[in-house]
């Protein structure tokens, strides 16, 4: 345990020996803040018309990760590929020869600062959104348990992101390769499949198993979703997943992604 | 630790350690020790398997074969591996942590005090570059810095992958001084570097390897018996006459067509006197070479082995004398038994005139930079680093 404390310590230094960690919060806040203000404003001006039944305010504060879970992708991606690319991987496993120790240090590191993103995501959503939307008449519904609920599974989300980007970092090895397949797949390639899938059955059941509809589905509020809920021609079998269904999706794509780059990457040689 | 360890201190050995590398075998049957007490100079050109040994030594890649152990356990096994074993690979750094951030990391995770990070900023001389990024700093400060990291868990064992690399000689001569006060410590020192002129003054004992393998092991002073000499310098205006009556007296002569005077290996200036004043030659030089430590060592990195023509290349590149090459021709010719077994060991190996130019230029002054310029041509393709 004495081993677990002393390479965690190292690690949670590391993270603070450079800019990364409050930029990253500071890209999410400013980009959750948008989200959330566009949203707001949208649901708030349509909030007269939609009546109470609306999801407007969920998918408000869910905007820090149904958008913004980019941004802890990028974040864990960063931290692996940074000491691959700086070849200081070594300096940990001299400092601490038990591999494990060190990777489950990072991951618990990665955990505490995705937390850490996630904060600063919802503070922005909630924050930015809640106000506008209430000033626009739109129900706040901060006073509900299940939204404070949801609250929390988009900080979850965007802790369980970050580990999934130090699992793709890892197994990509190359910063700018990771960075780039991070953004086409988060910003155009699955919004297109899942939009393009809820056209026929067999797809949209494949589709919400896709990273980012599980994350909706654990968080409990998705404006893709949504959408589709709203065309009566969109096939209804293909319901999205439970909160629960989602999670463990999410926990699993963490897990897999950790584990193939234990195996190929992380006990291999170190040059 | 048992009391008894600490004050034994801890051999480092290398015993019978393979690596290979797709289609280079890196390390091949490698078995040495460095002592307690003593600075042991791992020494080899560029790509021959240093590196890739220390990184077996410290587990950061796996042997196919063989164990390193410090203090008899494999580096992993140690209980505290990071307080027992200071270790600096490749100076490899985050550059855009500060040297501070980068100590307090390292001493975070191997748990010493946090007073030692200012310590060893200032027992280093890099205190006044401590908050400022390392990506900034002089290959000389990454030296320093690297050594700091390495002092941190105060180690009974200090293993450095070519700390002088990139230092400048007061550099050299401070690193010098502080690994020969680590050793009279106790500790084991174990140093890697492809320049034995670098640190010759700095080891006690010397590993020498090539493309992956031993060379020789033992004492630094004991190289020196193992290289072609010594050798007998010798002139006169009468050479070929001086030539005749040494090789019938059974000498090898080198370096007959040279402007210099000419070397006869195992002799000594008495003999080679005694044959000129029986055949009446007046010599006009008469004198004894010294041994050269990094003549030896040259002629150990490269004569083992095949002779290749990278090797070749380099004796006539690097020194620019083709009229080397027609000596050694006129030594064949001659054709003397040499009971020499170093030089019988670079004849058959088929680059027995690369002695013979190495010989002659180790003594210029452009000799320091010869080891690395060997290194290079003496690299395997492909080798790992």
């Amino acid at each position: 345990m004495s081993r677990f404390v002393r390479s965690f310590s190292a690690e949670y230094r590391k993270v603070l020996a450079t800019k990364l960690w409050w930029i990253m919060a500071l890209v999410l806040f400013l980009y959750t803040a948008m989200m959330a203000g566009t949203f707001a404003a949208l649901f708030g001006a349509m909030s007269d018309q939609a009546g109470t039944a609306a999801p407007g305010a969920k998918i408000i504060y869910a905007s820090a990760a149904s958008f913004g879970y980019v941004v802890p992708l990028l974040f864990g991606a960063i931290m692996a590929t940074t000491e691959i690319r700086y070849g200081v991987l070594g300096l940990a496993f001299i400092a601490e020869p038990k591999r494990e120790i060190v990777l489950v240090a990072k991951l618990a590191m990665l955990l505490l600062m995705g937390v850490a993103l996630g904060l600063a995501g919802v503070l922005a959503s909630v924050g930015v959104g809640a106000p506008i939307y209430a000033a626009l008449g739109g129900a706040t519904e901060l006073n509900e348990i299940g939204v404070w609920a949801l609250i929390v599974r988009t900080v979850l989300a965007i802790a369980l992101w970050s580990i999934i980007g130090f699992g793709l970092g890892l197994l990509l090895r190359s910063q700018a390769v990771t960075i780039v397949v991070a953004l086409i797949f988060t910003q155009f390639l699955e919004p297109i499949l899942r939009m393009g899938a809820m056209f026929w059955e067999w797809s949209a059941s494949i589709a919400r198993f896709f990273p980012g509809a599980a994350t909706d589905s654990f968080i409990g509020a998705s404006l893709i979703n949504d959408l589709s809920a709203l065309d009566p021609t969109a096939p209804t079998g293909s319901a999205s997943l439970t909160a629960l269904q989602g999670g463990l999706v999410l926990l699993a794509l963490a897990v897999i992604t950790v584990l193939i780059a234990w195996v190929v990457r992380w006990r291999k040689d170190v040059q | 630790m048992s009391k008894a360890e600490h004050t034994r201190g801890l051999p480092v050995v290398v015993s019978g350690l393979n690596k290979s590398f797709k289609d280079v075998h890196a390390v091949k049957n490698l078995t040495f020790t460095a002592e307690p007490g003593r600075v042991t100079g791992f020494l080899g050109p560029n790509g021959s398997g240093k590196t890739t040994t220390l990184q077996m030594l410290l587990g950061l890649i796996k042997q196919d074969s063989g164990i390193a152990t410090i203090g008899g356990k494999q580096y992993a096994e140690l209980e505290r591996p990071g307080l027992t074993v200071g270790a600096s690979i490749a100076a490899v750094f985050h550059p855009a942590h500060t040297g501070r951030a980068h100590l307090d990391i390292m001493r975070r995770a191997i748990g010493a005090h946090p007073k030692k990070v200012a310590e060893l900023l200032e027992l280093t001389g890099i205190s006044a570059a401590a908050d400022r990024k390392i990506g900034g700093y002089s290959l000389g400060m990454k030296q320093r810095l690297a050594l700091a990291a390495a002092l941190l868990g105060d180690p009974k064992v200090i293993v450095l992958d070519e700390p002088v690399n990139g230092l400048d000689p007061e550099g050299i001569r401070w690193i010098r001084m502080f690994l020969r006060h680590l050793a009279s410590e106790g500790k084991t020192v174990l140093l890697s570097s492809h320049m034995l002129a670098e640190v010759q003054q700095t080891v006690d004992d010397a590993v020498i390897i090539r493309r992956g393998e031993l060379v020789f092991s033992g004492p630094l002073k004991d190289l020196g018996h193992t290289s072609a000499g010594p050798f007998v310098l010798v002139d006169s205006r009468d050479r070929l006459i001086l030539q005749d009556a040494l090789v019938r007296a059974g000498f090898e002569i080198l370096g007959i067509r040279n402007d210099g005077p000419m070397r006869v290996p195992n002799a000594t200036p008495a003999e080679v006197g005694e044959v000129a004043s029986i055949a009446g030659v007046p010599l006009t030089h008469l004198s004894a070479e010294q041994v050269d430590l990094e003549l030896s060592f040259l002629n150990l990195i490269e004569s083992f082995g095949t002779g290749e023509s990278g090797s070749a290349t380099f004796g006539s590149a690097t020194f620019g004398t083709d009229s080397f090459g027609t000596d050694s021709f006129g030594t064949d010719s001659f054709g003397t038994d040499s009971s020499n077994t170093a030089f019988s060991n670079t004849e058959s190996s088929g680059s027995g005139e690369l002695g013979t130019d190495r010989s002659q230029a180790s003594n210029q002054p452009a000799g320091l930079s010869q080891p690395d310029r060997s290194g290079h041509s003496a690299e395997a393709p492909g080798s790992p680093k």
